[in-house]
């Protein structure tokens, strides 16, 4: 009992040193349906998905950080496309920001019931099952008026079981280092120059999986006000240069490559958004292009309504699609809150037109508020896919305690 | 300044259409659009080949791991990988 009350008392001490808590703890009970499609069966099970984020800043600018994840279910096959059903992610990390930005933080992954699979990098006849993920990042950032370097990396280490046929099970480790250099210069508000690189390093496998990104850019954004509308732009042109043995060897597109980017937002009258996209990244051998086109009525409760519709070419998977959404916040009164949500998604290769994929998801969540920022929240969710193996009908009923 | 900016949006989108369009390329890989992506996780619970890092809170796909299953476009909440 006592140390009940201790362990008690050092966790609420813990709690209150740290400021700025804010979380989402939630309780589902899912429920597949069976799909002959996706070789699953009616599946009945529990899920947990919470997120704890606790961070204490001192005077001297100096932050303490602490952010703890569970998602996961203890049925391995309840979504047949979860290769990680479960996953209990913890990251901690020490940050000090004044004129410049410091940041250290390591992070760990523990996977549960992870799939066994066999990526083409790995032998033969081998399975791979993925165990605990740690990282160690940091990240460094010198700003000036006018100048600004960054540099980041982020050590990552997999430690995974390898079954080689029947020889038995094997304990394995995989080392990458994800590192990343960036300077720009500003010379006014609305545009900036960059030159940087993205490098990851594979230890364990020869070097042939080892890829750089180095690039040089140029950015901006604009704001126009046209009489009673307002138009903005953020648009960005890069030239990259790609190095990787492993993309020459499977004729993907390395070498020099253009990206360019551009958000046209125009805001028309009540509360209505004309939004648009336009992304291309273009190379002798490839010319992937995205483009959206979206419009968005909000209100002032937080309600909003969306219709977009987007396309594809030279992508992996060419496509065109709708994407319907809203959310409805319902309240009359402070303490209880209705809110139902609906998203339409349909998707069509461009390419084969029998290849369709339709998502329905349909919510709605009700919501009791306990004190400032703090509620009781409790729905149900239905989500319908057509045409989309793995991914099966379901059904989630949750409950759950949020503060933010 | 306006409407040039608008001229210069709708030249250079109507030429890359025109041009990309039916021109297959051999070769793509899987791009996130950091604009979009939150960081919720949903594409590295999918992936069959551990080719996905959450790195400074955005995905980035390993290219040279990459299988090109496509499961990572399909769980996007917001659809920012194309």
């Amino acid at each position: 009992m006592k140390h009940k009350a201790l362990l008690i008392s050092i966790v609420a001490s813990g709690i209150s040193a740290f400021g700025g808590v804010q979380f989402d703890l939630r309780g589902n009970h899912l429920f597949t349906q069976r799909d002959a499609e996706a070789d699953a069966p009616m599946m009945r099970s529990v899920e947990v998905q919470s997120y704890v984020h606790a961070e204490h800043t001192s005077a001297s600018g100096l932050s303490l950080f602490l952010t703890h994840r569970l998602d996961g279910t203890p049925h391995a096959d309840a979504l047949p496309e979860n290769t990680l059903p479960f996953d209990n992610h913890t990251a901690c990390g020490l940050r000090f920001m004044k004129k410049h930005l410091f940041q250290v933080a390591v992070e760990n992954d523990i996977f549960g019931h992870a799939e066994n699979s066999c990526p083409y990098f790995y032998p033969p006849d081998s399975s791979v099952s993925r165990k605990v993920l740690t990282s160690l990042n940091q990240y460094f950032q010198v700003r000036g008026k006018k100048v600004r370097l960054t540099v980041a990396a982020s050590y990552f280490r997999l430690n995974y079981d390898l079954r080689y046929g029947d020889d038995g099970l094997t304990r394995a480790v995989d080392d990458d280092l994800w590192s990343e250099a960036d300077f720009r210069i500003s010379p006014n508000d609305h545009i900036a120059f960059s030159a940087g690189t993205t490098l990851k390093n594979d230890f364990n496998a020869y070097d042939g999986y080892d890829y750089g990104d180095h690039y040089v850019s140029m950015d901006g954004d604009h704001e126009v006000p046209l009489k009673a509308r307002k138009f903005s732009m953020t648009w960005l042109l890069s030239g990259h240069w790609r190095i990787s043995e492993m993309m020459y060897l499977r004729e993907d597109a390395q070498g020099p490559a253009a990206v360019i980017t551009m958000r046209p937002v125009v805001k028309l009258r009540n509360r209505i958004f004309l939004k648009g996209a336009t992304m291309l990244d273009l190379s002798d051998k490839m010319q992937k292009q995205k483009y959206e086109l979206s419009i968005r009525k909000s209100w002032k409760n937080l309600s909003s309504v969306d219709v977009g519709c987007w396309a594809t070419a030279g992508a992996l998977f060419p496509r065109r699609g709708t994407d319907v959404g809203g959310v409805f916040y319902l309240s009359r009164s402070s303490r209880f809150g209705l809110s139902p949500q609906v998203h339409l998604f349909w998707m069509q290769d461009s390419d084969n037109d029998e290849f369709r994929f339709y998502r329905t998801t349909a919510s709605v969540e009700m919501i009791l508020n306990l004190f400032h920022r703090a509620e009781i929240t409790g729905g149900y969710t239905w989500s319908d896919f057509i045409d989309r193996a793995p991914f099966t009908d379901r059904g989630v009923i949750s409950l759950g305690l949020r503060k933010w | 300044m306006m409407r040039r900016l608008l001229l210069l949006f709708m030249v250079v989108a109507g030429t890359v259409i025109a041009a990309g369009c039916g021109n297959p390329s051999n070769s793509a890989f899987l791009s996130v659009d950091k604009a979009c992506c939150t960081g919720c996780a949903a594409c590295v619970r999918v992936c069959p080949s551990d080719a996905i890092r959450i790195i400074s809170n955005k995905a980035v796909i390993d290219p040279t791991k990459c299988i090109e299953c496509g499961n990572c476009i399909e769980a996007c909440p917001v659809n920012a990988i194309y």
